[in-house]
């Protein structure tokens, strides 16, 4: 070794003293990391019970910080352990991107159980294709207010939830997620309660439809509200079977106990909201037998809290307005319809169609996350300060590339999602598949796709963003999104028929995409920057 | 004098401690507060995390409790009560590129030379930290740590200093040692309130509030160091095997933090005169050194009539950790039940390591003492334990100035002690003390005191004296009492503060942005 290279020479009682001073270094850094320089040395010499005294008579040094500029000649002679992140390598790569697929997938479920028994079985747990029209218009505008209401709510839960969670902070946890509940329950509440006050004054549906409206309303903001507390402990299988679940209860009590497919799915949702509500914070309470200290004496400032989360909320509330935007347009397009909005099954069975692209395509977004997260975490340690670039152009070309691959499955998804209802129908017996090559229902489901693959891949991209707390283009894009949607679905409705909203929705999809891949490439290109302020 | 009061107002900041945690340090803390009631004081904790519960009954002439936790927050500002919303909006609103280039980028680059011993000047860092602190009142933190600005020039003064290095930082260094700047510099968020003295117990970040009062008020500045803050963290970054450059940058940011408090702090008061060591080599003035002992309260920990084993026993109240070096008491406990067959040996205290008690629990075995040692759990009355003891040891290898040992003093017990920290300075003459880790000293030493009742006796009886003439609690009390009577009737001589109204006439948002453009086109000039 080096150091006892400088000693050598004549007298080998300083080569063995060197070679002690050798063997204490080695006892002081067992287990330790490298050791900066004297004073890290002098500490180490203090905890290991030397004193001033003992430099000296055993050392022959004034004290420790002396013996300790001596033992700094050691510190480069060995390798030491570092800790960084503790990451488990990942498995194969075909292996990580089925298991990360059908772990994304699980997002998506909930929405796939509930299309796919509307589908085969004609309802699910607040669905029907056996309603009458006046009746299914009535369900279907409940819905949409709660998905819209509870669109915002369902991100800020989601992401403060979470952001706690990962800062181990289990109390804060379960308190803000408690009480953010409680403000939005109660938000929702008035919202129904405004949407009832609204129709007394202008009347704008009669009452039976009024009831309906608000009665799924009111349940399903319920309900959605509760499973963002699932989604925040990202428990989407429990969400699904829940579902799974209230739509076998439906079935029971429509089938066996032969009620109405309203008062069942009624029934089902409210029974399903009290076990949802019940479970989802006992598993957040259960959480906080984690925490340090089961209490605290003061909770963040509510002011500031809705002013970090308003942008998510905002995000949330006009995602859904988007999503729901080309339903009304179209609804609302043809003349003569008894009311404003009159529920369209054409329109309805291609969109419900083109859905099930989207729910494919949610689970790329684990596998593409899952690539980039084991990755990054490693070479933001290999890349020397000076190679930030190179380590931003490795991921930007990560950027490309996956967007690429995920625009080719998506020509896929989307071949295999139409001929798979197409083939069903020619080669089964399955009579009900006809009614959704009946136009113009395959066009509307054509249009939809693309729209539905441009705004998967938005939000494949958007998960990037939120987990570095980069929210401003998202939230331009979906707002300019949502407009271009309005405009272009409002004016093709009009001028040219009900079927054309769908346009609207694809215009307003490649806007949002693009706001979002504009910012993406910028993302990436400075991703050391995004991945430093990701606080 | 302190506004619109005649009682002295006193700020105590602290870093992990009072009143959110118990320790040494929160006993002291609440022991002053509750004793000196004549004094106002303001609580300024600065914690690791945001939602812990009050461990202490806060006496009534605590008139304010400012919390600043440094994690667990999106927001910096979200337990900062005495800013109102709308102020941080505007001060959002307020933070555009141009400000952040124009105004807080040459102090962020001062302050990175200081990290880096590029500059080395006390006082111009002194006035930088307060441009820093006075920037933030106007500006978002959030928003400014955040911008690409300050990273771009983070990592523009990284390569100018690592320009020639052979082992140079990687993109995560630079993240991570940012990212400590942008948490541990929050302490300067909360407005600094008016105090006739700051108190830190810790050369630490929790300090740096106390200068910023000194400048803008014109407040003393006394320093109470209970440990070494600059050797713990060592300690904590060599135990958790920081990368090199990462350790690097955050050593070289809290030895800059506590140069600072040494050098700024009118008085430093450390609870032994041990800590002096480290604080001279890191730039304290001798002369401002001024050593107060921790105070117990010795109608509590006295001789006591309690129930006791006809043994032969010695006693060791302690944590079972490393650092408390156990195993040197049970060795301890080997050598003396050689002589002394039926002696018992009993550890007190809790097991914090589980690996570490498995640990010692084996070498009991192995050495064949089952008969001797005793592992007796977590004490409620600490008094009653040394009560049991002929004699009460104490064997760790790392200490400041432990409670334990006057304790144990206070008790008449006779106290055989390692030889660490400031155990000397109260023990030489009135006990035992032994080189760390030498049982055979230690058992020499106790088997002096178990056979020789009659020394024993009389060294307990003056080792009590000892204590009743300077460590009882009504000694630390009187002797922080005159420290801060002698700090509040030196008068004011601050640089900055006379460019500052009083308090009761706080600057309008417009009048500070002119304040502070002036002092930035002074400093341009």
């Amino acid at each position: 070794m080096v150091s006892e290279a400088i000693y050598l020479g004549p007298d080998p009682q300083i080569f063995q003293q060197v070679r002690e001073w050798r063997a204490l270094y080695e006892t002081l850094t067992e287990g330790k990391g490298k050791p900066l320089n004297h004073w890290e040395i002098t500490a180490l010499l203090e905890i290991y019970g030397l004193r001033d005294i003992d430099a000296h008579e055993q050392y022959g040094f004034n004290d420790l910080f002396e013996f300790a500029k001596m033992l700094v000649v050691f510190i480069d002679d060995y390798k030491y352990e570092v800790k960084t992140y503790e990451l488990e390598a990942p498995p194969s790569k075909v292996k990580r991107i089925i298991v990360n697929y059908f772990e994304g997938m699980a997002f998506a479920l909930p929405m796939l159980l509930q299309v796919f028994f509307t589908l085969v079985i004609g309802y699910g747990l607040w669905s029907s294709l056996d309603l009458d029209v006046r009746t299914a218009t009535a369900i279907a505008m409940g819905t949409f207010a709660a998905l819209v209401a509870t669109g915002g709510p369902a991100q800020a839960i989601g992401r403060k939830g979470l952001f706690y969670i990962k800062m181990e902070e289990y109390n804060l946890a379960y308190k803000i997620t408690r009480k953010l509940f409680k403000i939005f329950f109660i938000q929702a509440f008035i919202i129904g309660l405004l949407m009832i006050l609204f129709n007394l004054f202008f009347e704008y549906i009669p009452g039976t439809m009024l009831l309906y409206m608000v009665v799924y309303y009111f349940l399903l903001a319920f309900l959605f509200t509760s499973f963002a507390v699932f989604y925040m402990m990202e428990l989407y299988g429990s969400i699904a079977l829940y579902v799974l679940l209230g739509v076998v209860l439906v079935y029971l009590l429509h089938v066996f106990f032969h009620f109405g497919i309203i008062v069942s799915q009624v029934v089902s949702l409210v029974i399903t909201n009290i076990v949802v509500f019940v479970d989802a914070f006992r598993r957040v309470k259960k959480l906080t037998d984690k925490s340090r200290e089961k209490e605290g004496d003061a909770e963040p400032r509510l002011s500031l809290l809705f002013y970090s989360l308003n942008p998510y909320m905002m995000y949330g509330t006009f995602y859904f307005m988007f999503l729901v935007t080309d339903r009304i347009l179209a609804w609302s397009a043809i003349p003569l319809q008894p009311y404003f909005i009159w529920f369209n099954v054409r329109d309805e069975l291609g969109l419900d169609w083109a859905l099930i692209v989207l729910i494919l395509l949610i689970g790329m977004s684990e596998v593409i996350i899952y690539e980039f997260m084991y990755r990054v975490n490693d070479d933001i340690i290999a890349h020397r300060y000076d190679e930030a670039d190179k380590f931003n152009s490795s991921y930007r070309r990560f950027f490309l590339k996956y967007n690429i691959v995920f625009f080719a499955v998506s020509f896929f998804v989307i071949l295999f999602v139409y001929y798979g209802i197409y083939l069903l129908a020619k080669y089964t017996d399955w009579e009900f598949l006809d009614i959704f090559f009946i136009a113009p229902t395959p066009w509307i489901f054509a249009f939809a796709a693309v729209s539905y693959a441009f705004l998967s891949n938005a939000l494949t991209n958007i998960l990037f963003f939120f987990s570095y707390s980069r929210y401003k283009a998202v939230l331009k894009g979906i707002m300019a999104g949502l407009i271009v949607n309005v405009v272009v679905g409002l004016i093709l409705s009009r001028l040219m028929g009900y079927e054309y909203a769908v346009i609207g929705l694809l215009a307003g999809s490649i806007v949002f995409w693009l706001f979002v891949v504009f910012f993406g490439n910028r993302f990436f290109k400075n991703l050391d920057y995004y991945y430093y302020s990701a606080y | 004098m302190s506004e619109n009061s005649e009682k002295i107002r006193i700020v105590l900041a602290g870093e992990g401690t009072y009143p959110y945690e118990v320790g040494g340090v929160s006993v002291w803390a609440h022991l002053l507060i509750q004793n000196l009631k004549e004094i106002d004081f303001i609580l300024m904790p600065i914690m690791m995390h945001p939602y812990v519960k009050l461990k202490y009954e806060i006496p009534e002439n605590v008139i304010d409790v400012l919390k600043v936790p440094l994690w667990g927050t999106e927001e910096p500002t979200e337990y900062v009560r005495s800013i109102p919303f709308s102020s941080i909006i505007y001060s959002k609103i307020r933070t555009t590129d141009n400000a952040i280039r124009e105004k807080f980028i040459p102090i962020f680059d001062n302050l990175i030379d200081h990290i880096y011993s590029i500059r080395n000047d006390m006082d111009e860092l002194g006035d930088t930290l307060f441009q820093f602190y006075s920037f933030f009142q106007m500006y978002d933190y959030h928003t400014t740590f955040r911008s690409k600005l300050v990273w771009d020039t983070f990592k523009q003064k990284i390569a100018q200093i690592y320009a020639d290095a052979q082992e140079v930082p990687s993109v995560y260094d630079t993240v991570e040692a940012l990212r400590y700047m942008f948490r541990f510099f929050i302490t300067l968020l909360p407005p600094v309130p008016y105090a006739d003295i700051y108190h830190s117990s810790a050369a630490a970040f929790c300090g740096l509030p106390c200068i910023i009062a000194k400048k803008l008020h014109g407040s003393r500045f006394l320093l109470t160091e209970h440990g070494i803050y600059i050797r713990e963290q060592m300690l904590q970054a060599s135990r958790v095997k920081m990368p090199l450059r990462t350790k690097e940058f955050l050593m070289n940011l809290i030895t800059m933090v506590a140069r600072m408090n040494y050098y700024h702090a009118d008085v430093i008061s450390p609870v032994c005169d041990y800590n002096k060591r480290w604080e001279i080599k890191w730039g304290a003035t001798p002369s401002r050194i001024s050593t107060i002992y921790n105070g117990i309260d010795t109608d509590r920990f006295k001789r006591l009539d309690v129930p006791r084993s006809p043994r032969p026993t010695v006693v060791m109240i302690a944590r079972i950790d490393p650092l408390k070096d156990i195993e040197t008491f049970i060795h301890t406990c080997a050598l003396v039940a050689k002589e002394i067959p039926d002696v018992w040996f009993k550890m007190y205290g809790p097991k914090l390591d589980p690996d570490y008690y498995e640990r010692c629990e084996r070498l009991v075995d192995s050495l064949g003492i089952q008969k001797n040692f005793v592992f007796a759990g977590l004490t409620s009355n600490p008094a009653e334990a040394y009560n049991e003891g002929d004699v009460v040891m104490l064997t760790s290898i790392s200490e400041a100035f432990p409670f334990v040992v006057i304790e144990a003093m206070a008790c008449e017990r006779v106290m055989v002690s390692s030889d660490v920290g400031g155990t000397k300075e109260v023990l030489e003459g009135f006990g035992f003390v032994v080189k760390p880790k030498d049982y055979e000293q230690f058992a020499e030493k106790v088997l002096l005191v178990l056979n020789d009742r009659v020394m024993a006796e009389e060294m307990g009886i003056a080792a009590r004296e000892h204590i009743l003439n300077g460590f009882r609690i009504e000694d630390m009390v009187y002797n922080y009492r005159t420290m801060y009577q002698h700090l509040y009737a030196i008068p004011a001589s601050v640089e900055i503060a006379s460019h500052v109204k009083a308090p009761e006439d706080e600057l309008s948002d417009d009048e500070l942005e002119a304040e502070l453009s002036n002092m930035f086109k002074n400093e341009d000039e």
